[in-house]
């Protein structure tokens, strides 16, 4: 650093040392986590007619049907054992949903914590029959998703706050 | 040669038979990958969940479980197995475990069904990264973007002949590359907002595009027995394709509103 550069510094600390001080306003949005204990989630399993298909994630087709997650709410089944014309047919409302697999008369898929199996063998009304509770705990627990007395995190809600701010640097007011 | 192939799926399916020939992914000679035998279903290569035999495998970011499903009304938790960071896909092939991670594509054997050992890492910039695996090479598109950092967006032919030195063979551009699927000579690559590509890789030092269909969305796709299965933001889709002719011929739509 040359000499210039020193004096240009210790004039600029002048400058702020001599700003006025400011009140404002600061606004901002928080996202504030909506929880839900799994006891809920849990009782909310249930498989019901089509309904319209939003946000498709993981696919898994097995003997002319097709399992389409609709990431963290469920699972869509569609009839494709007529390809030029496949049909919506039934959904499994499963929160936390991403990923499946199926094998026989079973389909294998998560729900928040829980590995759930659900009887296949009459696609036109599937139940689950068997929970692995708590079993990817460690991945919500890690991630900050989930904690025990509140459940876990199942959306957020948008909140804008505003906050006074007294006899601040001007110069930093915009933050 | 297609017809055999028909023939062989039929007998594998009457047998419902627990043979090690993977069954998934795609629909070809040596490409059937994503299960283990005609019962199993078939995954989609962005799949974080399959089942190979009588296993169920399950991946997070970090881990791999594996759960014995021999009575498949009650999975049995087997083990965790750490897996490093930034994991998003697999997919088996050969009695083996493609695993698909922001970092590389990890290869594990499943010797011991239980516990899958690590056999090899192919390390590629960071990205997000589905594999698929035919014969000995797999196929990795790598995606740039804010939510998988990097910023390339291509398609990594890997030499995997042998398992424990994978090799990168080719690179080719892409736009913005995300699920994929093999069969045969046809290689499929879901571009996401900038359609669905069909490749004949019948010589994978010059692959060639035999159609782009620019005016879908698609993000993972399934081939099996001539039927291209593709689910996109705006769709689930499905095109009849022929790997010998070069062929692909689109069928139906259910369409998708996203909210």
């Amino acid at each position: 650093m040359n000499l210039t550069s020193y004096i240009f510094f210790f004039f600029s600390f002048l400058l702020f040392s001599c700003q006025d001080k400011c009140d404002y306003y600061r606004s901002y949005t928080v996202h504030d986590p909506i929880y839900a204990s799994m006891e809920s989630i849990r009782d909310s399993v249930s498989f019901t007619i089509s309904r319209e298909i939003n946000n498709p994630g993981k696919l898994n087709y097995k003997g002319g049907y097709l399992f389409i997650s609709e990431t963290k709410k469920g699972i869509h089944i569609i009839d494709n054992r007529n390809v030029t014309n496949p049909i919506n047919i039934g959904f499994i409302t499963l929160p936390g949903n991403y990923d499946l697999a199926t094998k026989g008369d079973y389909l294998y898929a998560d729900s928040y914590l829980d590995l759930v199996v659900f009887d296949i063998s009459d696609i036109n009304s599937i139940s689950e029959v068997n929970r692995l509770k708590n079993n990817f705990d460690n991945y919500y627990l890690n991630q900050g998703l989930y904690n025990e007395d509140e459940g876990v995190i199942v959306g957020y809600k948008e909140e804008l706050k505003e906050e006074y701010i007294e006899n601040h640097d001007c110069g930093l007011a915009y933050d | 040669m297609k017809k055999y192939i028909s023939i062989l799926i039929i007998v594998l399916i009457s047998c419902e038979s627990s043979s090690d020939l993977g069954l998934s992914g795609g629909g070809g000679e040596t490409s059937f990958s994503a299960g283990s035998d005609s019962n199993t279903g078939i995954g989609g290569s962005m799949a974080r969940f399959t089942i190979v035999d009588d296993y169920l495998y399950t991946i997070d970011s970090w881990t791999l479980k594996s759960y014995d499903i021999s009575d498949q009304l009650n999975p049995v938790y087997k083990e965790d197995v750490n897996l490093g960071w930034g994991i998003e896909t697999i997919f088996p092939y050969n009695g083996n475990l493609f695993i698909g991670a922001q970092s590389g594509m990890h290869i594990y054997n499943l010797d011991n069904k239980e516990s899958p050992e690590w056999i090899s890492t192919y390390d590629h910039m960071t990205s997000c990264d589905p594999v698929v695996v035919q014969g000995d090479y797999a196929f990795v598109t790598l995606r740039g973007g804010t939510e998988c950092q990097g910023f390339n967006n291509q398609l990594d032919i890997i030499d995997i002949s042998d398992l424990v030195k994978p090799e990168l063979f080719k690179t080719y551009s892409m736009i913005n590359p995300h699920g994929l699927g093999v069969d045969d000579n046809c290689l499929f690559i879901t571009e996401g907002e900038y359609g669905l590509k069909m490749f004949d890789i019948s010589n994978l030092e010059n692959i060639e595009l035999i159609k782009h269909f620019e005016d879908i969305s698609s993000i993972d796709v399934i081939p099996f027995m001539d039927v291209l299965m593709v689910i996109g933001s705006d769709g689930f889709h499905q095109y009849n394709y022929d790997c010998e002719l070069g062929e692909i011929e689109y069928i139906s739509t259910i369409p998708i509103n996203n909210l």
